[in-house]
């Protein structure tokens, strides 16, 4: 039941995007956000969908994937887009009846914000897909590291998470065979209702928070055992270091973006 | 090497884990640590590198105190400790990141992180598994991971509580193995906690632990002859010595020190 859960959505590969620097495309990630947030007019989001259908076929990821990652949002999109359908009134009235009220105006801005959904979390979602969580922690670690100057936990925070990843998976295994050693004493996880159900957790979740509590325990010893003293002082043995094709994707989001400025205001 | 003198250690008020223990670990010895459950194996360990600080007494690494916080991280770095949960005690996603968490810690220039991350995983057998996720992998190659990062360190004592006691057989010998390599092959001093006598007798010195003392010392041979004396403790004796004492029993004429099947051989043989 647990095992299933698989973590992040990293599509394994090659490509020149898997290879960029994981600070770039943290940092494209975000500026396609703004790119896509500066799109007034529907017509310019053709541009910021061609760079996300670029980078999709460049990176080799099949459409599907991206198309997965929408499915959790199905019901925040719909609901969106209905909304917006019915609050918008301006433009012509194409459906009147009681309440319910829908103009031209709310149909455009109905699509016009669904598109933009679509966008950013595809977005989002190509950076996960072509990124490896660990090396992801690692772009967070450095791009972070000018803020803890002041005293922002940048090292401890990437050392968390480092350490969630480590564990989720041993943490998911332990809930599996607690829950398969409870199910052989006769517990019931199937059967009843919602409530009925998350109170058949609770004999899977005690033992398992207090191995957690055991292991990080452990873990904190077998640390300081290896030395571990905080972030101070600590060296990496793969240094991350931009290359020539990190250049040229930086360049690709200031042409995305430069296109999207010019175009609206020129129209 | 590593001076324990007089140390006695509690946790809390009562509950005392250690009494006047005083040890003396000489550099490149091979020595195991035996004795039951809850006899203060673990905590003896702990104090090896600073993880406990004794109540009573003091605990000296090549003259540094344990006690000085300004020693702990020198000490750590000379004395590496290896646990028994193979699990809990490797950090991050990937095998050679592992590895090269200790000497990361340690400040040491990447080039020669990575170079000693390859020797340490050639050291224990495991260079193909570099890439692979922690989760992965078997009980002992796991503990074997745990002995790279270890190694990668260059530490002078290897410290192994109970590192094989969650093992298979198979896994168990993979750990014996490296661990007796690294000791005969760099000369690093071991001290290895152990359940299984068997695994005692592969020592240079066996320490015997009871209720938090040092009951007994000596070779293997000394310790695993005095069996009656063992037995009054609770303890066991190796399989192969309790065959020689049956032997003896029987009427055979074999040394009373015989701890290796080929001892054993080579006597009744002759
Ligand atoms: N954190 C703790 N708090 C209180 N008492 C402890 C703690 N850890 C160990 N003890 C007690 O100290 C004594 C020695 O424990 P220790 O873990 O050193 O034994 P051990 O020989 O390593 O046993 P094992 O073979 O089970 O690992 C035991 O009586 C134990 O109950
Ligand atoms: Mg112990």
């Amino acid at each position: 039941m647990f095992k299933d859960i698989t973590l992040g959505q990293y599509f394994p590969g090659d490509s020149v995007i898997h290879r960029l620097d994981p600070r770039t495309k943290l940092i494209l990630m975000m500026a396609y956000i703004v790119a896509v947030f500066l799109v007034k007019d529907m017509w310019l989001f053709l541009f910021t969908a061609l760079y996300a259908v670029g980078v999709t076929l460049i990176a080799g990821v099949p459409l599907s994937y991206l198309i997965r990652s929408l499915k959790p949002l199905k019901f925040i999109l719909i609901f969106m887009f209905i909304i917006n359908l019915l609050v918008t009134s301006t433009g012509e009235v194409l459906v009147e009846w009681w309440i319910i009220r829908i103009t031209t105006g709310g149909v455009k801005q109905a699509v016009f914000i669904t598109i933009r959904l679509i966008l950013l979390v595809s977005g989002t979602s190509l950076m996960t897909l072509t990124t490896t969580p660990i090396s992801l922690t690692d772009g967070l670690e450095r791009l972070m590291m000018p803020l803890s100057r002041f005293r922002f936990p940048a090292h401890e925070l990437a050392m968390m998470m480092t350490i969630a990843l480590r564990f989720i998976p041993t943490l998911l295994e332990e809930a599996d065979k607690i829950t398969k050693a409870q199910t052989a004493r006769g517990a019931d996880f199937e059967s009843g209702g919602i409530i009925e159900r998350a109170k058949s957790m609770v004999p899977v979740l005690v033992p398992l928070f207090v191995s957690a509590f055991r292991r990080a325990d452990e873990l904190a010893m077998a640390m300081e055992s290896r030395c571990y003293h905080g972030g101070e002082g600590r060296t990496r043995m793969t240094v991350l270091k931009y290359r020539r094709r990190d250049l040229w994707a930086y360049l690709s989001m200031v042409l995305l973006i430069g296109l999207t400025l010019i175009l609206q205001a020129v129209l | 090497m590593i001076r324990l003198d007089n140390v006695t250690y509690r946790y809390g008020e009562e509950g005392i884990a250690l009494k006047s223990v005083s040890l003396n670990i000489e550099k490149g010895e091979m020595l195991a640590i035996v004795g039951h459950n809850g006899s203060g194996k673990s905590t003896l360990a702990k104090h090896l590198n600073a993880l406990l600080l004794p109540t009573e007494g003091s605990v000296t690494v090549e003259g540094m105190d344990t006690k000085d916080p300004d020693n702990t991280l020198n000490i750590r770095k000379k004395v590496g400790m290896v646990f028994q949960n193979p699990d809990n005690q490797l950090v991050t996603t990937i095998v050679e990141e592992d590895v090269a968490f200790g000497p990361e810690n340690l400040g040491i220039p990447s080039a020669e992180i990575r170079e000693r991350v390859n020797k340490a995983l050639e050291a224990v057998g495991m260079t193909e598994y570099a890439n692979a996720a922690p989760h992965m992998l078997s009980g002992g190659q796991k503990q074997r991971i745990a002995i790279a990062g270890m190694l990668a360190m260059k530490p002078e004592v290897l410290v192994l509580d109970e590192s094989t006691a969650m093992l298979d057989p198979q896994g168990r010998q993979e750990v014996l193995e490296i661990v007796s390599r690294v000791n005969k092959e760099y000369g690093m001093t071991v001290v290895m906690i152990t359940q299984y006598m068997e695994e005692a007798v592969m020592a240079d010195r066996v320490a015997v632990m009871k209720g938090g003392e040092l009951i007994m010392t000596g070779t293997p041979k000394e310790v695993f002859s005095r069996g009656e004396e063992l037995r009054s403790h609770g303890l066991d004796l190796p399989a192969i010595a309790r065959l020689r004492d049956e032997l003896i029993a029987g009427g055979m004429d074999i040394p009373k020190d015989a701890i290796t099947a080929q001892e054993l051989a080579d006597a009744i043989c002759r």
